[in-house]
């Protein structure tokens, strides 16, 4: 379990510490435990339900609108010459 | 031992619409970064996706255009990864349910002969920001225009087996969404993007061998070229006997070869599943019928109505309709101008040689089909050669002035006026009697040097008939 | 004058008729929050200026002539909602000044009907919880029973006489049993009736727009103002679709009222008792008494744990710091996410984070996920079937005392205490939380679920049922009426 925990953190990007990541396990452990009756229900003849509500979606008519961005960038903590910044990737 | 080559090819392609796939952000170029964007397309708490139905009619549109069988009822995806040029974290897709599939295109094989290629599936997909490195190289920068831009992903089976069968079904996919009006195709502008799957087999073989994944080709041309490469690569490789390495590999142009792409391309688990904020699409039989029988006329209806309505030779309505937007600008010139054999050579040879240099399609040149016409009635009317002619489009089509205006103002009109003929011929008769002299001996070949003399005379711009005609009247 | 011993349609009134001014109105009110505020821990941010200025905005428009269907009425906004007057925290440290420009929907609708924010109150991490102790300042202190939580700091605010209605979201049960814990009103509108838009939900299928109010009259008003189709959130088109369905209530002696005749889960018999006492105090009232059967309550529990947080682990991956939020030092990429995540979460929203990844991986995908949607289809099947017999269903909201502030709750024991609530929210129908009396001096609420769209039938039902149900009424009726 340690290890499927730690990959999905890894997957997360989530970065935790030895304790924080033992006291998750447990977490994990009595979690899954939990969700046994889960596993057990008798639904083989159900089919999945995908969605909540079954109404097919409504579209949006295809017309532009310009959205007056220079308010957005502010909030990035990092945002110089119109762009956003992160460090530096190799391709 | 002989090897077989399997490819396989996954094209992206940007729809035309107005707006972005889910919120509605302009769906065009902009120099600046990050100004077609707002708190959806960016990723911001709160905004809930809205689905383009135009975008919806493109996709279905390119699925019957493909021959796809249509999902009448189909959904979106998240596939779920990090990069900083996607947004939300997850990319809308269609995973589980495309809007098409289990289509076909009909290409050509490298012997000519008629070659089906399947195409797995037709979906839609929203496009991610693009990034830019920093001049100093200390940053990343992102800019997220592009985020969010409706896509298609065309998917073929491993079906090709050369890399010229390759670069045939690109230009005839080109083609057909074209004409379809789903996009404009343009590789170089990045509205249609490649990425290539091959792989090697013992002739005869039915197991695929390990593949190679191969990305950033930006023509049709780097497509044929880097899966040449690659193929050369790949035969080496077995040929000592060894494994081929299945990993993804980037085509640099500069260098004309592949290296090997670290980092972004480890197995990623995307962990799909259905979209909870977009509800499904439901697709009526009738709707489909309906874009079924509405789809734009393709290429090779286009060039049967060519041959019947202009009555032109099957060849050259067959290059007019390769491109939409060429068979667009012949059509347009055939509402003004009735010679369409004549416009048809014009258009096949000279203004193609100039966009083929240019590296623009027929849509975007400023020697418009009017210029066109204008040019040709010019030459129908006498007014200059043919060989002028040629000279004014290509002063037209760098410079943009009319071919009128060109003639006009540098006084190029062709001399069709007998007197003066006459008189220059007399003249050249006088300064040239050896010539006189051969070509009453018997040699045909001092006409030739006469009428060029009379050309050179007027610089180019006498008549070149005519003076034949009244230089062979004045030797009698 | 205490903004909550009269309702919010009297308030309204009031102002309407030029009998009050909306500006001082507000003025006691925000002096009467901040005066609460720092015994009870409400709010992350309240509206000062902006909240004056809106109430003179108010008083202009009745002196012009103009009715506003909530004029001058206090209101607060659960931190999980955008106002772009005001920082949207999320619960968390690093969005303490984020602003996000744009309004929620229901924000808007409610401001344009005259009614005027007072703050934004206490939240979960992300949003996600039901007893406000995963939020950064802590959790938000019952004005009933200061040692336990409010569980929604809005219903807090209602308790506590601050404001007359709370805009409050709720996912699995949050706003329901913060309603119950506080002694208020807690109601939860059919799905796509009310737009989303500007909600920073963290799962898709399930997180809605609700309110709270102390008087039920209150809320169909309310509702009205705040329903509607917004195109910004599709799922509202849901509006367009729907019929009249039964309109308001005349006659309580129409209708059936479904009970379940074993209760499991409760942590008393005192809890058993009460869910007893009410529902013989309905049928007092010429109620039906019809009993259903919900076979699948443990089921449906665990398969919206594992359906949540799926789709809050993906939902959540928008946060890693590169658009918006406080800045994180970071020398490359891998620690930029790994370092901004982990300053994000905290809590349930960071189990989620983790476990609903592990859901959606390969290992996880088809044994848990795909095992949840088809417990979802089972859970839907067995709520229309009980509708099949009754017009309404009357289940516990709450299963156990709101916890004690100090605690450290186990976080199984959390989820078991949506048991009743999570069916509605599976489902997509309408529920209503009323006070229905005291148990070991705090208030306990009982909930009432309605058939999706016939909110307006519920509410008009509750009214009438309200007053035969609780002493916690009483408490709130103060002096004049």
């Amino acid at each position: 379990m340690m290890k499927e925990l730690m990959r999905a953190a890894e997957v997360a990007k989530i970065a935790l510490a030895e304790d924080d990541l033992k006291r998750l396990q447990t977490r994990f452990t009595a979690y899954l435990q939990w969700l046994e009756p889960l596993l057990e229900a008798d639904c083989a003849a159900c089919e999945p339900l995908l969605f909540g509500h079954g109404a097919p979606i409504v579209m949006r008519e295809d017309k532009a609108e310009q959205c007056e961005m220079k308010d957005m960038g502010y909030s990035a903590a990092n945002f110089e010459g119109g762009y956003y910044v992160v460090p530096p990737i190799i391709e | 031992m002989e090897y077989e080559t399997v490819i396989g090819l996954e094209v992206h392609v940007e729809l035309l619409t107005e707006s972005k796939l889910f919120c509605s952000c302009p769906n065009r170029f902009a120099a600046d970064p990050n100004v077609n964007t707002c708190p959806g397309c960016l990723g911001f708490p709160g905004i809930l996706p809205q689905l383009n139905g135009a975008a919806v009619k493109k996709a279905l549109t390119a699925a019957l255009a493909l021959n796809c069988e249509i999902a009448l009822y189909s959904y979106f995806d998240r596939k779920n990864y990090f990069y900083p040029d996607l947004s939300k974290g997850y990319q809308i897709s269609q995973f589980h349910v495309p809007i098409g599939s289990n289509g076909y295109l009909d290409s050509e094989d490298d012997q000519g002969q008629l070659k089906r290629v399947r195409i797995g599936r037709v979906h839609m997909e929203e496009d991610a920001g693009k990034l830019v490195h920093s001049p100093a190289g200390d940053t990343s920068l992102v800019d997220y225009n592009r985020a969010g831009v409706p896509l298609i992903e065309v998917v073929t089976e491993p079906d090709l087996r050369s890399s010229g069968e390759a670069r045939r079904y690109l230009e005839k996919l080109k083609s057909i969404l074209q004409y379809a009006r789903v996009s404009d195709c343009k590789m170089e502008e990045g509205s249609l993007r490649c990425d290539a799957n091959i792989s090697l087999r013992p002739a005869g073989s039915n197991t695929l061998g390990s593949k190679t994944e191969l990305k950033n080709m930006n023509s049709f041309k780097a497509v044929e070229k880097s899966l040449e490469h690659e193929i050369k690569r790949q035969r080496v490789i077995l040929k000592s006997g060894k494994e081929v390495i299945s990993q993804t590999l980037r085509w640099e142009e500069n260098s004309q070869e592949t290296i090997v792409m670290r980092g972004k391309l480890q197995a990623h688990d995307y962990r799909c599943f259905v979209d909870p904020e977009l509800a499904p699409i439901q697709l009526t039989a009738e709707e489909v019928e309906e874009a079924r029988q509405n789809l734009p006329e393709m290429a090779e209806e286009r060039a049967a109505r060519f041959v019947k309505a202009y009555n032109l030779p099957e060849y050259d309505a067959a290059i007019l309709t390769v491109s939409r937007s060429l068979a667009d600008y012949f059509e347009a010139c055939m509402a003004d101008y009735d010679n369409p054999k004549t416009a048809g050579n014009w258009i096949m040879g000279e203004l193609t040689a100039k966009l083929n240099s240019a590296g623009i399609e027929a849509d975007c040149c400023s020697f418009t089909p009017l210029f066109m016409t204008e040019l040709l009635k010019m030459i129908d009317e006498g007014l200059i050669s043919g060989k002028l002619a040629k000279e004014i489009l290509d002063q037209s089509f760098t410079g943009g002035k009319s071919p009128r205006q060109i003639v006009k103002e540098e006084n190029l009109t062709q001399i069709s006026d007998h007197g003066e003929l006459e008189k220059i011929i007399r003249q050249m008769i006088e300064d040239h009697p050896d010539s006189v002299e051969n070509y009453r001996g018997g040699k045909t070949k001092a006409l030739g040097f006469l009428v060029g003399q009379v050309m050179k005379e007027t610089k180019g711009k006498a008549n070149p008939q005519l003076v034949n005609e009244l230089l062979l009247k004045a030797l009698k | 004058m205490d903004s909550t011993t009269i309702s919010a349609g009297r308030l309204a009134d009031q102002v309407n008729k030029g009998e009050l001014k909306a500006r001082e109105l507000i003025e006691k009110v925000l002096q009467n929050a901040e005066e609460q505020d720092s015994r009870l821990n409400i709010f992350c941010s309240t509206a000062g200026e902006v909240a004056l200025d809106q109430a003179s905005a108010v008083d202009k428009k009745i002196e012009a002539g103009i009715c506003l269907p909530l004029a001058g009425v206090p209101f607060t906004i659960k931190d999980d909602f955008i106002y772009k007057a005001l920082p949207t925290t999320l619960g968390s440290l690093m969005f303490k000044s984020f602003y996000p420009p744009y309004n929620a929907a229901a924000v808007e609708k409610l401001i344009a009907a005259g009614a005027v924010v007072v703050g934004k109150t206490n939240i979960d991490n992300m949003g996600v919880g039901a007893t406000t102790l995963d939020s950064p300042q802590g959790p938000t202190l019952n004005p009933r029973e200061p040692g336990r939580i409010a569980g929604s700091a809005g219903a807090a605010a209602l308790a506590a006489g601050i404001c007359s209605l709370a805009l409050e979201s709720d996912s699995g049960g949050a706003l329901r049993q913060g309603a119950s814990h506080c002694g208020v009103f807690g109601f939860l509108p059919s799905a796509g009736l009310v737009s989303r838009h500007g909600l920073a939900l963290h799962s898709g299928s399930f997180c809605r727009v609700g309110l709270s109010a102390a008087y039920p009259e209150d809320l169909p008003v309310a509702l009205n103002v705040i329903s509607g189709y917004d195109p910004r959130d599709p799922a509202t088109a849901a509006c367009r679709e729907v019929k009249a369905r039964r309109e308001k209530l005349d006659d309580l002696s129409n209708i059936a009222v479904g009970y379940l005749e074993t209760l499991p889960g409760l942590a008393s018999g005192l809890h058993r008792n009460l869910y007893q006492d009410t529902l013989d105090k309905i049928a007092a009232l010429g109620v039906k008494k019809v009993e259903v059967r919900l076979t699948h309550l443990s089921e449906a529990l665990r398969a919206y744990q594992v359906i949540a947080a799926a789709e809050a682990s993906s939902t959540l991956l928008r946060y890693d710091g590169i658009r918006y939020g406080e800045a994180i030092e970071a020398d490359n990429l891998e620690m930029l996410y790994c370092k901004t995540r982990k300053a994000t979460f905290n809590g349930e929203a960071l189990n989620r984070s983790i476990f609903g990844t592990y859901f959606l991986s390969k290992g996880g995908y088809d044994r848990y996920y795909r095992q949840a949607l088809k417990v979802w289809t089972l859970v839907r099947l067995e709520l229309e079937a009980a509708f099949d017999q009754c017009d309404l269903l009357l289940l516990p909201a709450v299963r156990t005392e709101p916890l004690p502030v100090s605690g450290e709750p186990d976080f199984i024991d959390l989820y078991e205490d949506n048991l009743y609530t999570v069916p509605a929210s599976m489902t997509g129908n309408p529920a209503l939380c009323l006070p229905a009396g005291e148990l070991g001096g705090a208030p306990v609420g009982v909930q009432l679920v309605g058939r999706l769209f016939e909110d307006a039938f519920l509410l008009s039902a509750a009214v009438k049922i309200a007053p035969a149900l609780a002493s916690a009424q009483q408490e709130l009726d103060g002096g004049g009426n």
